[in-house]
């Protein structure tokens, strides 16, 4: 092995354990209280997920969460960026979730048409 | 994709208190619920907090569960995985700040450590070479063998100010620099792996959680030293770690990390492991390498040093697996940075193994200076049950004993030794108000001796004699010219010896002498224990008052000395035949078993009969 | 080679010189100063175990052994100093606790036991330790050996003597600390162990009494003896002998560290075989009268044989003589026509063509690559075999070995082969191990002269021609008698078979001259071949120390000395002088063999 090979792993590698090292771009947070599993809360998740990484997105970490008091739009999912931004979406199904992973999650750009508010970056 | 870590411990500790089950139940949960492919188990090594297991730790989360046992795997994974709420059951509770700790980061005991070595330990997959790259692994011999020269290497390690982390802390630079100077070929290097003190195991962390560390700071040593072959030198009695060098080595030499041709430099380097067979004076570096050799592992006089003869009569370079394990980060960040840790003749970290009479046992690193009392106190929680703290001893079996006036010393090689301790391999066992100092230093003697090569008659026969004073202190046999004897014999034993555990093993008896000098005397002179704990000099008796008469403790005497005064549901000692086992105290459930240890004032003889030899008559002769 | 560097250390105040390289206690030493010691002996390993030699060097914390510390320039050395005396004193009074001691009931006492003397020199009366009297077994099982667990300080001597030495490592040491103990083989007795050979060199290294001679227990103090160095003739080797005497008795014998040849080694025939063993002297000279053999005085035995070799023309007498004979016969026994000296099968052509090699045991102490053929230094030449052993193990030297019969050696060879089955490939092996030896040593014994012997011996000449650097090997002739080569150079004749020797030329007088070989002559006795041509010869005169078949055919038998009664010279295999020397007036009757022969021929 010569340095450019054990770079190349280094990278490789860190994919598989860049889940333990925290911060990431985006943090996707899924409301996963009782509400939100009978809305379909997993569903929306494991969409997404797999979206994810179909896309290779890397710099994304999802988690789940009990309940955000949002029980009437559920599923909910709060995407958090890591300059403080937060965006939720409401009232998702598999489908609006793979766009908001091609959208926001890809390209950086809201989905505005599925999101119920906005709370800016506190000052 | 994977949202979530579970960082499994599997450390010896963990395992041992069902940390493999736990996997399996974990992953067997998952599956049922689906969760398989989206959460990872991972098998690490040792996380530090033993006593806790088995432990776990999830990511992204940073959430910490102790104490995680099957049956809570369930509702573990409903509660944290299906419905993202903390499993608040099983997060621990800060000795410390008495918060229960949502995330590792929070908790006391990893909150004041400072992780050079331990850095991957418990955070990665021991087992997976790939995980150890991730974290910068192999990157430091890459940057050494393409772009430093041994030289240089060499005085970044002395630059670092690290000491050798086996006891001794020579400086390991220069220690470097003899080797690398030493005219003859081949040379050797050898890991220390043979971690033999009772009460430590920071070597075997290592070697279970990060292997791949300690592979790659024996390469780079061995370039430093113009060594082209390395032996890791470890005990029978660590299959696991065993196990996991041997898988490191294997994955080391199919990613060309070790082998031939590293990194394209043309430099050699191969590993072998050699398994010990249980003798804890083959730690003593000449004694491991007569070992290694095929020889009866016994030490030898030094000089001639092993880096001018050694293994087979060439040119050795011995390391403690600790030291080897702190090369990596040395190299990558630089021996500045690494001495900005610790105190002036002692830079960097120390891994302490923390047992005995304490909250938190398990492994803590922190850099030298920082005082008894953090780390027993801040990192270890202090002693259960509250309880006194009454010493601590340092630096096993061979080490000395500090007592709780000494608290506020700064742990460093020098402090430790002005207290008439050593650093040693780093173990600390802590002993609370019920430890009887007599009764601790005979039982290290005891280590001593049975671990006593044989082959110098200070030791040989220094320890034996050392120990059968001892016991006759403890039965209350001994009279004053005995404690007088026994410093005698110590400091000849710790003069004449040939090696270090010869030197080493009076440390425990003169430092309790010199600490808890009273404890003798009471022994001695008074024929009573002040801690309770010498069985021939205890006496039990049942308070009548409290005792309800529930026989339990009649029932598990051995020698049915118990008996029930008649008509009344009371019981009784018939104290003559009494063997003093403590099983009565052990049964009674309601108090009422006392134990005591009075001596010769219970027995109201005069005390000028004290001091003289027909104290022994006084007390009734006792069967051993 | 560069010389060494001289160095100068101050020990006690005086300035000593040295050499880089020199241990403290060599230095001091050297120079005078005493320093006590236990487990050092000058020609094995340091060990530094005793803790009795410590010593302080200024500006060093700790003491140090001298007997490991090489000493270094300019410094300041402490052999006595009151803290040193103290540490001495209670390792010896441990010592002295640690088992039993006690000293009127030990073979050693009085002089020849090293802890007595420590404790004398350190003036211990009264011992302020318990005594741990623990129950040690005794192994006498073994033939000449035996062991006292009890007197042992483990000081290691006799097991780096077994190492270094004899090469067998047959002692080690068993478990740990105070449960330490000698052991034989894996936990056997010397009775039972598969490796030892008797060479008895662990008793000599003993420093009490733990090991020691059964033989010689009780016998008589040491250092109450005479002492006569005298030279082994039971091999060609020629070991030096130290014999301890007492009241004309032997008490006990050990190796000459003085001797250029063994350096103070030796195997069981030399060190026990020849007194220890009960073997029927002869001692008077004994005359046939009346078909039986009757003591006769040597007036009458001598005269009986002048006559009878009167009667015969010269061209019927023979001499038939044993190859222990001593360098001063050889001009006497050329008064008669045929002689005639007894060897070994195979050995004839060995004795008459074998190399001698100046200072083969240095060579091979020195070699890096030792070949073996047809020889078996393990039965008939022990040192040399403990030699090879040593060099193999110890200095790492590659062994090679072509023979028909197995031997202990077999197991340190890089190759073992019989002669009889070689394969042509197999020589590829043998070339690449040679490949890189720079001392290589040949030896070969008497199956070396045997065709396939000669045939393996022209394959490993041409292999060393084939070689395009490296020195050809030393060759080593190994013949087993004591005297064979030397008497061969002489012009006297060697007899493999000595039925067609006596069958050539039909013979009215015969003279046999035994001499001190153990089985008196017998071995050329073949019952159904020589036997009768000896009893179709009117006299048989035979000279012997000891009783046998052969002694009992004979007409006149005539007593002859042993080993420790001769005087004269033998010539090694190695072509160095040895004196013989008288270690005891001969017994009973016995005359040297030369005295014996001139009266004959008078």
């Amino acid at each position: 092995m010569n340095l450019e090979e054990l770079k190349k792993l280094k990278e490789k590698a860190q994919r598989q354990v860049a889940l333990r090292e925290g911060s990431k771009k985006y943090r996707v947070v899924v409301s996963m209280g009782t509400s939100g599993i009978a809305a379909g809360a997993r569903e929306v998740m494991k969409s997404m997920l797999d979206e994810i990484e179909k896309r290779g997105l890397e710099d994304v970490e999802v988690r789940v969460t009990g309940e955000v008091g949002l029980e009437d739009v559920e599923p909910v999912v709060r995407v958090e960026e890591a300059g403080g931004e937060k965006t939720t979406y409401a009232h998702l199904d598999a489908e609006k979730a793979k766009k908001i992973v091609a959208e926001h999650l890809e390209q950086g750009k809201k989905v505005e048409n599925l999101a119920v508010g906005k709370e800016k970056k506190p000052e | 994709m994977i949202r979530a870590h579970i960082l499994v411990c599997a450390g010896a500790g963990c395992i041992s208190c069902g940390g493999h089950a736990l996997k399996d139940v974990l992953a067997t949960e998952l599956k049922k619920r689906g969760l398989d492919e989206e959460i990872k188990i991972v098998e690490t090594g040792c996380m530090g907090p033993c006593d806790l297991g088995p432990v776990m730790l999830v990511h992204p989360e940073g959430t910490f569960y102790q104490r995680v046992t099957a049956l809570e795997v369930p509702r573990l994974v409903e509660e944290h995985f299906i419905k993202g709420r903390l499993y608040t059951k099983l997060l621990p509770k800060d000795d410390v700040t008495a918060n229960v700790v949502t995330t590792q980061r929070d908790f006391s005991f990893f909150a004041k450590q400072e992780k050079i070595v331990l850095e991957n330990c418990g955070l990665i997959d021991s087992e997976n070479i790939e995980e150890y790259i991730a974290r910068d692994g192999y990157a430091a011999l890459g940057k050494v063998l393409t772009s430093m020269k041994p030289e240089q290497v060499i005085a970044e390690i002395k630059a670092s100010g690290l000491r050798g982390r086996g006891g001794a802390g020579f400086p390991t630079g220069v220690k470097w620099e003899l080797m690398a100077k030493a005219p003859v070929t081949p040379k050797y290097v050898i890991c220390n792996a043979d971690e033999g003190d009772p009460g430590a195991f920071m070597n075997r962390a290592v070697l279970e959680g990060d292997p791949h560390r300690v592979l790659e700071g024996m390469a780079i040593g061995a370039y430093a030293m113009g060594a082209n072959r390395g032996f890791i030198y470890i005990r029978a009695e660590y299959p696991l770690a065993i196990k996991r060098l041997n898988i490191a080595i294997a994955q080391a030499y199919k990613h060309g990390l070790l082998g031939k041709n590293l990194f394209d430099t043309g430099y050699d380097f191969d590993i072998e492991i050699r398994i010990g067979a249980g003798a804890f004076v083959c730690g003593e570096e000449t004694a491991l390498m007569r070992s290694i050799e095929g020889r009866r592992g016994q030490p030898m006089p030094r000089p001639p040093f092993p880096a001018q003869r050694g293994l087979w009569g060439k040119p050795t370079n011995i390391n403690n697996v600790e030291t080897w394990a702190t090369i990596k980060p040395i190299i990558l960040k630089g021996a500045k940075w690494y001495a900005s840790f610790g105190t002036e003749k002692s830079k960097g970290t120390k891994v302490f193994a923390l047992a005995g009479k304490i909250r938190n046992t398990g492994l803590a690193e922190v850099p030298y200076g920082t005082t008894l009392r953090e780390i027993i106190f801040g990192i270890g929680g202090g002693i259960p049950k509250d309880k006194k703290f009454k010493a601590v001893q340092t630096g096993g079996p061979s080490g000395g004993v500090i007592p709780a006036q000494h608290l506020d010393e700064r742990v460093d090689y020098e402090s430790l030794q002005k207290l008439g301790s050593i650093m040693g391999s780093g173990g600390m066992v802590v002993m609370d108000e019920d430890s009887c100092m007599v009764d601790v230093a005979r039982f290290f003697m005891d280590f001593c001796c049975d671990e006593s090569c044989g082959k110098c008659p200070p030791c040989r026969v220094g320890t034996r004699q050392m120990l059968n004073l001892l016991d006759r202190i403890c039965t209350g046999e001994a009279e004053l010219a005995d404690i007088e004897k026994l410093e005698s014999l110590a400091t000849v034993v710790r003069d004449a010896s040939l090696c270090g555990l010869g030197q080493t093993a009076p440390n425990p008896v003169l430092t309790t002498l010199r600490y808890f000098r009273d404890e003798y005397l009471a022994h001695v002179v008074e024929k009573r224990c002040p801690a309770r704990v010498c069985r021939e000099l205890l006496e039990f008796r049942i308070n009548e008052e409290t005792c309800v008469g529930c026989s339990l403790c009649a029932r598990a005497c051995p020698v049915h000395t118990i008996f029930k005064r008649d008509g009344q549901k009371k019981y009784y000692i018939v104290e003559d035949a009494c063997i003093q086992c403590g099983a009565c105290f052990d049964a009674c459930r309601f108090d009422s078993v006392l134990k005591t240890s009075d001596g010769m004032n219970a027995r109201s003889v005069a005390p000028a009969a004290l001091e003289t030899s027909s104290t022994r008559a006084t007390k009734p002769v006792m069967e051993k | 080679m560069i010389a060494p560097k001289k160095i100068t250390l101050t020990i006690d105040g005086r300035r000593c010189e040295g050499q880089e390289g020199q241990t403290i206690l060599q230095i001091a030493q050297a120079s005078g100063i005493s320093i006590p010691t236990l487990c050092y002996l000058k020609h094995l390993s340091p060990w530094g175990g005793c803790r009795m030699c410590i010593v302080e060097i200024v500006g060093s914390p700790k003491v140090v052994p001298a007997c490991s510390t090489p000493a270094v320039d300019g410094k300041q050395v402490v052999t006595n100093s009151e803290s040193l005396q103290k540490l001495r004193r209670s390792t010896l009074e441990l010592l002295f606790s640690e088992r039993n001691h006690i000293c009127p009931f030990c073979v050693m006492n009085k002089g020849d036991c090293e802890l007595q003397q420590q404790g004398y020199r350190h003036g211990i009366d009264a011992i302020s330790i318990p005594y741990l009297y623990p129950a040690w077994p005794v192994d006498v099982s073994g033939k000449y050996l035996a062991l006292d667990h009890n007197r042992c300080i483990l000081c290691t001597r006799c097991v780096r003597t077994c190492e270094e030495m004899e090469g067998t490592h047959t002692l080690d040491i068993s478990h740990r600390g105070a449960k330490n103990r000698v052991v034989v083989d894996l936990g056997a007795t010397f009775g039972t162990s598969d490796t030892c050979t008797n060479c008895g060199a662990c008793v000599a290294a003993c420093p009490t009494g733990a090991l020691f001679d059964k033989a010689a227990a009780f016998r008589g103090k040491l250092n109450t003896c005479q002492t006569v160095r005298t030279t082994c003739t039971e091999c060609p080797v020629g070991c030096g002998l130290l014999v301890y005497t007492k009241e004309n008795r032997i008490v006990e014998v050990f190796g000459d560290f003085d001797s250029p040849v063994s350096q103070g080694h030796l195997c069981v025939r030399g060190r026990y075989e020849t007194w220890a063993e009960p073997r029927q002297r002869i001692l008077q000279p004994l005359l046939r009268r009346h078909e039986k053999l009757e003591p006769a005085t040597w007036n009458e035995a001598l005269e009986a044989v002048r006559q009878a070799a009167k009667k015969a023309k010269p061209a019927q007498k023979a001499v038939l003589v044993s190859p222990r004979l001593n360098n001063e016969t050889i001009a006497t026994l050329k008064k008669f026509e045929r002689i005639g000296m007894f060897v070994a099968r195979d050995e004839a052509a060995l004795c008459a063509e074998g190399d001698r090699s100046p200072d083969s045991m240095a060579k091979l102490h020195d070699a890096d690559a030792i070949i073996v053929l047809g020889a078996q230094p393990s039965r008939a030449q022990g040192v040399v075999a403990a030699k090879i052993r040593t060099t193999v193990r110890l200095r790492k030297a590659k062994l090679l070995i072509f023979h028909t019969r197995k031997s202990d050696l077999d197991q340190y060879a890089t190759i073992c082969a019989n002669v009889v089955s070689l394969e042509r490939k197999f020589w590829g092996r043998v070339a690449e191990e040679l490949k890189d030896a720079k001392r290589p040593v040949l030896v070969y014994g008497p199956e070396a002269m045997t065709p396939i012997g000669v045939a393996v011996l022209e394959r490993l000449i041409k292999i060393f021609e084939g070689k395009a650097s490296g020195p050809a090997p030393a060759l080593i002739a190994l013949p087993t008698g004591s005297n064979s080569l030397t008497l061969a150079a002489g012009g006297i004749e060697p007899v493999e078979e000595v039925g067609p020797w006596l069958d050539a030329k039909p013979l009215k007088f015969l003279h046999i001259i035994a001499s001190d070989e153990p089985d008196g002559g017998a071995r050329l006795l073949d019952e159904k071949y020589v036997r009768p041509l000896l009893e179709e010869i009117d006299c048989v005169v035979v000279q012997a120390a000891y009783q046998s078949r052969l002694t009992d055919l004979a007409k006149v038998v005539l007593p002859a000395t042993i080993w420790c009664e001769k005087q004269g010279t033998i010539t090694n295999f190695e072509g160095r002088e040895l004196p013989l020397q008288a270690v005891l007036p001969p017994r009973g009757e016995a005359r040297q063999d030369l005295e014996i022969l001139n009266a004959v021929l008078k």
